[in-house]
């Protein structure tokens, strides 16, 4: 049985998406991580198969990740999310706990502090 | 002879009969006369009642009024005008109208239409000049004056002080400003955050790729501190674009002030400045957010310590019904006024501003963000201010 974790990092700032692959990919945890620019993107991605944890932006054209969160809620209730935003108010926060995420984290973050709240939630 | 007595008799009875008739018609006469006395003086008395009423109405009015006749002198003037215009009754009697307005030529042009063309104004703004030179803007109204005595023809001139409403309407102003200008900046925040959470997170990825002792380490984390020192400015943008909700309670707020004066107690010494304490001590508490307001009475000391330079005085007053507010009643004012340097008229509001500053060191945030404080926790931040003399921050509070 594989024990190799699956991730999707999705935000529409490729330069994020790109650090964070390279983070988990180099991690010492055995990571299989996916990226997606779009909420639609990752929702089709979801669609292909069985994800342990998503790691999404709010802030996106076309669906936004608090819709595509409500979407893995609704169809992947054993999928974490962790929201992440560059909004400053805890308005955006509050929701995304009501809805169902993990975590909600704030750009620009500690990459120690993303590495912790993944490990903590897959292992 | 005895005719002649009981002729003598006879007229004597005449004359008796006839005195009595006359009595008894004087008698009603006077009776008459004494029931049309009573009729007047009850008459007399009823137009009094009338009359004091009317005087009372026309004296207790909050709005001033004025007559004038067509020379332009004016003819009455009522309690509320007079102080308005802090003048006395004979200061003002029999004396020209143009003596209590602000500018020679809009007193011109209003009394120009008033007398010569007889137009009467149905609403106006106008500055009155108060017996101590200070300005004040008041609406009017007029109407035509026609008395039965033609001496007293002329026009009723009606006025409210518009200086609260003014204050109140600048107020409005300046929070809609200061709203939009919130969102333009939490906007701007929020896009500036996005590539800075991708480079941060690039350069820290770069960071663990080297050794610690790697030069390039060194390089790749002032790459960070400099991202974490932009966001802290960026996270201040967002505190002024929309400060937390604040968490009201009963508050004492000699015990905030005095706790932020324990904070600034070195730096009060340092700079050889005496505090004045004028405390209303049955005032004592505000419905506010402790947090928030304390970090607004934080910022205007040490405003008012940067005003004053090496040494000075700065006075904290607490009081209740404070002017300028549009529900004074349950409202608590707090002053905090320096001797500093002042501040020019024309910068007055523009202080307000996000971004606007006179500090070297300074973002201009502090006041905007006090201002938004302030507002959220239902009160006024305002200030008045004289070049060389210094300045004083009014925060209106909620009572509680």
């Amino acid at each position: 049985m594989s024990t190799v974790k699956k991730l999707m990092i999705v935000d529409d700032e490729e330069t994020l998406t790109f650090s964070l692959y390279q983070t988990f990919i180099l991690a010492k945890q055995d990571y299989e991580v996916i990226t997606a620019a779009s909420g639609e993107e990752a929702a089709e991605k979801l669609a292909g198969g069985r994800f342990d944890l998503v790691i999404t932006d709010i802030s996106m054209p076309g669906m936004t990740g608090l819709e595509l969160l409500a979407q893995i809620r609704k169809n992947y209730p054993q999928t974490a999310v962790i929201v992440m935003t560059a909004y400053g108010s805890d308005d955006k926060k509050e929701e995304a706990l009501k809805i169902g995420a993990q975590h909600y984290i704030e750009k620009p973050f500690e990459i120690k502090e993303i590495k912790k709240l993944v490990i903590d939630l897959l292992n | 002879m005895s005719k002649q007595f009981e002729a003598k008799k006879e007229s004597l009875s005449i004359i008796n009969r006839s005195f009595n008739e006359k009595s008894t018609v004087r008698d009603r006469e006077f009776r008459g006369l004494e029931d049309k006395y009573h009729l007047l003086l009850d008459r007399t008395r009823a137009l009094e009642k009338v009359y004091k009423f009317h005087k009372g109405i026309i004296q207790n009015i909050s709005s001033g009024i004025i007559t004038i006749d067509f020379t332009e002198k004016i003819t009455f003037i009522n309690s509320a005008a007079l102080k308005a215009l802090d003048y006395r009754y004979d200061e003002l009697i029999d004396k020209t109208i143009r003596m209590i307005f602000a500018d020679d030529k809009e007193s011109e042009s209003i009394l120009h239409q008033l007398i010569l063309h007889k137009n009467m104004y149905e609403s106006k703004e106008v500055s009155l000049l108060s017996r101590t030179d200070k300005i004040i803007p008041v609406g009017f109204s007029t109407t035509l004056l026609q008395a039965d005595d033609p001496k007293y023809n002329g026009v009723i001139i009606s006025f409210r002080d518009l200086t609260n409403l003014n204050t109140f309407r600048a107020q409005m102003e300046r929070i809609d400003r200061l709203t939009t200008l919130g969102e333009v900046s939490a906007g701007i925040a929020h896009e500036i955050r996005n590539p800075l959470a991708g480079i941060k997170t690039s350069a820290q990825v770069l960071e663990e790729s080297f050794n610690p002792n790697d030069h390039r380490t060194q390089l790749v984390r002032r790459i960070v501190k400099e991202i974490d020192r932009s966001n802290e400015l960026l996270k201040k943008f967002f505190k002024f674009a929309k400060p937390g909700k604040p968490q009201q309670r009963s508050v004492d707020i000699e015990a905030l002030i005095e706790g932020v004066f324990i904070i600034l107690t070195s730096k009060l010494r340092k700079k050889k400045i005496v505090l004045k304490r004028e405390y209303d001590h049955n005032l004592k508490h505000v419905y506010v957010d402790e947090n928030q307001i304390e970090q607004v009475i934080f910022n205007l000391l040490l405003n008012a310590m940067d005003a004053i330079g090496e040494e000075g005085e700065i006075g904290i007053r607490i009081y209740d019904h404070p002017v300028i507010s549009d529900h004074t009643d349950e409202m608590v004012g707090v002053d905090i006024h320096d001797n500093g340097c002042g501040i020019n008229g024309d910068l007055l509001e523009k202080i307000f501003n996000p971004f606007y500053t006179t500090k070297n060191d300074g973002v201009g945030l502090g006041l905007s963000i006090s201002s938004r404080l302030v507002e959220e926790n239902g009160g006024h931040l305002n200030v008045s201010s004289e070049v060389g003399k210094g300045s004083v921050f009014t925060i209106i509070l909620p009572g509680g």
